[in-house]
This record gives C-alpha cells, sequence and structure tokens, in this order.
C-alpha cells in the first residue's frame, strides 16, 4: 500500500466517523419522533432538524465515494485501449471531472456567501442554514482537491489508467 | 444551433465521456451545465445548478436513501442472506430442483431486506452455490438460478431501485412499494416454476437434497420471525399512513440494527464497514441524483422530451408499441450501464412520453425497473452474470447465460402478463389509496 493510499484510508475513515455520528442522530431522530407521535405528541421542528442532518450525511458521502472510486463508470470501451492511450484518456476525464466539481465548489460557495449575508434560517427552530451550505462548500472542496491530486498522479503515469 | 440540435449533440457528448469512463453523474452534470449555459446563460445555468446541488443533498425526502441503505448493509453484515436461504432450503431443499428453487425463494427474501439485486446476487451466490454443489447440481441451473433470482429484489419492497426511481421520477415511493408486490412474488412464482418442470424433464438437472423433518422446517422460521415482524412494520406503517418513507427507513434501519444486536450477530466491525459502505452508497446515489436533475433542468430547455411526446402523439403510436420499444432501448442500453445510470439518463426522456401517451406512471415504472433488471442477465454484457462469475470463477459464462435462458422465457411470460393486465400492478395501490 503506497502514502497515497493510506491517506485516502486514513480520510476516509475519519469522515466515516463523523458519519456514523451524523447517521446515528438522524435515526435517533426519526425514531424519537415516530415513537413521540405514537403517544400523541410531536417533537417541533423535527422535520428540520433531520433536513439539517441529511446534507452532513450525503456530503460525507459525496466525498467518500469519491476516495474511494466508487461513482459509477463504464469501462468497457476503454479497456480495448492500449496502457498510453488510456493514460491519457484518464487524464482528460480527470480533467473534466475536476473542472466539473471546480464550478459546483465556486458557484456554491457564492451562493453559501450571498446566504449568509441575508440571514438564512429554519421555518420553526430559527437555526441558521448558511454553516451547512459552508459544509457543502467544504465537501466540494475535498472533491475538488481529490480529483485535483488524481490529475496529477494520473499525469505522471501512477494512476488507475495506466496499470 | 437551435435547442433540439443542442441536445441532441449534448446526448453524443454525454456517451463519449460516458464511454471514456467519466463517471456517469459528474458526465451529466458537466454537459447539462455546459448546455444550459450555451441555450440559456451562462449566469443562469450558475445560478439553478448550485441550487440544484444543495436543494438535492439537504431535502427530507431524499433522506429515505441513507436510512433504507443502512437498513439494507446491517443485514447483509449480520448475516441475514444465510438465515432466508437456510429456511428456504429446508422446506424445498427435498425436491429435485429444490435447492435452486430455495434459491430463489432466499433471494426474493434477502432483496426485500437488502433492497439490492447486486447485494443479493453475491450473498445469495456465496451461501447457495457450495450448496447446490454439493448435491451435484447442473453449473448452468445453479448459477442461472443465482443470477436470475438476485433481479427479484427490484420489485420487492423496500427495492432500491423503486426508492430511487421514485425520487427520480417524483412518484409516491409507497405507491411504487405497492405496485412491486405482487409483480415480484409473481416473478418468484414463474421461476421456481420453471425450475420445477425444467427438472421434470431433465432431472439430472437438479437432484433432491436433504428432506428435513417438519420440527426442523418449522424451528427454522424462527430465525427469520424478527425480520417478517420489522418489514410488516416498515411496509404496513409505510402504506398505512403512519410514516413517511424517510421515517419508514428509519424505523427499518433501527430494527434491522436492534435484531442483529439481540442476535449477536452484529460486531463492532461489522457495523463500522454496514456504515461506510452506507455513506460510500449514499455518495455515488446523491451525484447521480444531482447530475441527474441537472439534466433535467437542461432537458426541459431544450424542449426534447416535448418534442418527442407530440412526435408520439402525431404518429399516433399505439401506447402498448411504445411500451415495447421503450423496452428494447433498456434491454440495449444494459449492455453498457448499469441500473442506475440508465434511471438517471432515460427518466427525463421516457416519463414525459408516458405521461403524453396516458399511460398510468406507477404502471410504466414496474416495466422499466422490470425491463432493466431483465438487461441485467441479458447477453452480451448481462452485469448480474459476472457477478455470479465472481463467486464462480470456474463456470464459463456462457454456461451461465445457458443456465438464465430458461428464467429469460419466464420473463417474458411475466412482463406480456404485466402489459396486458396492468391491473396486476396497479390494483394494490388503487385499492389501498
Amino acid at each position: 500500500m503506497n502514502s497515497g493510499s493510506r491517506v485516502v484510508d486514513r480520510l476516509v475513515n475519519l469522515i466515516g466517523h463523523v458519519g456514523a455520528f451524523a447517521l446515528l442522530a438522524l435515526l435517533a431522530l426519526i425514531v424519537g419522533n415516530v415513537l413521540v407521535r405514537t403517544a400523541g405528541y410531536i417533537i417541533p421542528g423535527s422535520y428540520e432538524l433531520a433536513e439539517l442532518i441529511i446534507p452532513v450525511i450525503a456530503g460525507i458521502g459525496v466525498l467518500a465515494a469519491t476516495l474511494c472510486g466508487a461513482h459509477v463508470a463504464i469501462d468497457v470501451v476503454t479497456d480495448r485501449f492500449g496502457g498510453t492511450a488510456r493514460r491519457r484518456i484518464a487524464l482528460a476525464m480527470s480533467l473534466v471531472a475536476a473542472l466539473y466539481w471546480l464550478i459546483v465548489t465556486g458557484y456554491g460557495a457564492v451562493t453559501a456567501l450571498r446566504n449568509t449575508r441575508l440571514g438564512e434560517y429554519t421555518e420553526v427552530l430559527g437555526i441558521p442554514v448558511a454553516p451547512l451550505r459552508w459544509i457543502w462548500v467544504a465537501v466540494c472542496c475535498g472533491v475538488v482537491v481529490y480529483l485535483a491530486a488524481s490529475l496529477l498522479f494520473e499525469a505522471r503515469g501512477d494512476g488507475n489508467g495506466s496499470d | 444551433m437551435g435547442p433540439i440540435e443542442t441536445g441532441v449533440v449534448a446526448f453524443v457528448l454525454l456517451f463519449g465521456l460516458i464511454a471514456l469512463r467519466l463517471p456517469i453523474a459528474f458526465s451529466m452534470g458537466a454537459v447539462a451545465f455546459c448546455g444550459f449555459a450555451y441555450l440559456v446563460s451562462p449566469e443562469a445555468a450558475v445560478t439553478r445548478f448550485a441550487n440544484i446541488a444543495f436543494d438535492t443533498i439537504s431535502s427530507f425526502t431524499f433522506g429515505v436513501l441513507p436510512l433504507f441503505i443502512l437498513m439494507a448493509h446491517v443485514m447483509f453484515q449480520s448475516g441475514m442472506g444465510r438465515d432466508l436461504y437456510e429456511v428456504a432450503a429446508r422446506w424445498l431443499g427435498h425436491q429435485r430442483g429444490g435447492l435452486a428453487m430455495a434459491t430463489v425463494g432466499g433471494c426474493a427474501g434477502f432483496a426485500a431486506v437488502s433492497a439490492s439485486s447486486v447485494a443479493t446476487v453475491s450473498t445469495m451466490g456465496l451461501v447457495s452455490l457450495p450448496e447446490m454443489r454439493k448435491y451435484r447440481y447442473s453449473p448452468a441451473l445453479a448459477t442461472g438460478s443465482i443470477a436470475a433470482g438476485g433481479t427479484i429484489g427490484s420489485l420487492i419492497p423496500p427495492s432500491g431501485m423503486l426508492i430511487v426511481l421514485g425520487l427520480l421520477a417524483e412518484l409516491s415511493i409507497s405507491k411504487l412499494f405497492l405496485a412491486g408486490l405482487v409483480p415480484g412474488i409473481l416473478e418468484a412464482v414463474f421461476y421456481i416454476a420453471t425450475i420445477f418442470f425444467l427438472c421434470r424433464w431433465r432431472p439430472a438437472l437438479g437432484p433432491p437434497g436433504k428432506r428435513y423433518s417438519w420440527r426442523e422446517r418449522f424451528s427454522a422460521l424462527k430465525v427469520v420471525g424478527e425480520v417478517v415482524v420489522l418489514m410488516t412494520l416498515v411496509l404496513g406503517g409505510l402504506v398505512g399512513g403512519f410514516f413517511t418513507p424517510t421515517e419508514a427507513g428509519g424505523v427499518g434501519a433501527s430494527g434491522a440494527i436492534l435484531i442483529a444486536l439481540i442476535r449477536r450477530r452484529l460486531t463492532l466491525a461489522g457495523f463500522r464497514a454496514a456504515i461506510i459502505a452506507t455513506l460510500k452508497t449514499t455518495g455515488f446515489l446523491y451525484a447521480i441524483f444531482i447530475g441527474a436533475f441537472m439534466m433535467t433542468a437542461f432537458m426541459t430547455v431544450t424542449g426534447i422530451p416535448a418534442a418527442i411526446s407530440e412526435l408520439v402523439v402525431d404518429l399516433n403510436v399505439a401506447p402498448l408499441a411504445a411500451v415495447l420499444l421503450i423496452f428494447l432501448i433498456y434491454i440495449l442500453l444494459g449492455a453498457v450501464l448499469d441500473t442506475t445510470g440508465m434511471m438517471a439518463l432515460t427518466v427525463p426522456v421516457f416519463f414525459p412520453v408516458a405521461q403524453a401517451l396516458g399511460l398510468e406512471s406507477i404502471w410504466f415504472a414496474i416495466i422499466v425497473i422490470r425491463a432493466m433488471e431483465i438487461a441485467l442477465i441479458t447477453p452480451p454484457i448481462g452485469m448480474a452474470v459476472y457477478l455470479v462469475r465472481s463467486v464462480a470463477p470456474d463456470v464459463p459464462v456462457g454456461t451461465i447465460f445457458r443456465g438464465i435462458a430458461p428464467f429469460l422465457a419466464a420473463d417474458f411470460l411475466l412482463v406480456m402478463l404485466l402489459l396486458f393486465v396492468p391491473g396486476i400492478v396497479t390494483f394494490l395501490p388503487n385499492w389501498l389509496s
């Protein structure tokens, strides 16, 4: 195992802990709400709280899927190419992916900045939503950094495309 | 270039990028962004797409995904697949072809808790194949029953595919669950009947296995009792209107963890693995959703879905002929794409067409799901076949496809039945709603 994959493993492990915490919190909230409702009460703003936890899970999930290479890609065509061609294609595709996420990140950040200034709060509990937008931006940054690093590895000939 | 021409070029580009191994989610997002920016304006594209991404990940409705996926992975880690197969094998294993029937039964049962065809094929392959080999089953029948059995999971609630399709096409998930139940059970019955007739015709294909006493058969049922209670609670609560789909997922996941802990079948390492697997699956699905919703926004601007719908209506195409054509397109797409990719790419185009033809969306969704699953076991690619191959590396792919052929015939019969008797699909959701 090289140092790059060790770093990725540790990172996945770390975000896995945060994800686990968020998942269990969501479970507790939802099951608690169902049980309390059965008894004729409600937890005020429980849906809002859930909507604040879900983006954390989704964001961590997107990052984990990117770090683990879990995004669905089709390799039946590229497998027919030789090593050099595959490496070049992988390089170009890493570039496209990085650019795509750069756009998502950039404009996610612009929206987050605007909504932070405007003061965006949940309706019932009045919790600020802006931190969540910034969590999403941070996740997107993580994806961009990872894709940029992959791009460098591809350029050096160490990536998947070269095997 | 006009909007429709731009849309066509974008589709060509999209398939080009997918073929060059760019993840489907990123391909859709990148092409949709560029197309939208070209047709409307870069500023509009930026504003629209930044909102699509955040709105998707912060939606309460989409919370259904990680929760049902967590339930599936906990069930998987706690060895539920083996238990379900064991029960089916005790009841059916002594018949000719009984272990293959048990595999199909186990697949149907496990699919109900795992919500994934891939997990079902992998688990059942590991559990049932050694047993069938022990009793000298034909490799074709053994592997064919696993590959085909794995596809039943797409229809039996809480199917992951039904959830994803429901979210993409904005259909009621509880109605989809109800709509998939009867076709899913029918599918299992058709497959079991296929094995029964095959082994009557050629007894050597599936020799009888061990016969268990009635006491042993009934005692095996205890193992799955809690799971049956959990699934009844989840589906009953959902259908009865006590839970939203997200809450049903939460109750299901909590129940699965509780059952696994009570039975001492969930280790800390197993739980960690379930969490990481849940995050990864959730992540790639969210990325697909973001890409698919961007694609939907772009498709609306191009006017392609509306143009195709108008064309189909103007040509006076019989709805059934259109559905058959769409069915064939899915079988062809299945040669290169997985089910999530197929759904993400086709829902924005085919569902408006189905609506224009006056087809009931829930019924159309079930037909589409079945088409995608059949594509998983259809030559030349058949992704489920390669999953089976990973657990049976000594069985040639040709033998697996030969084993699948009778099940494909059963599939054909079932699809015809669903096409000509739509009530099989629509009766339960309409009656209960």
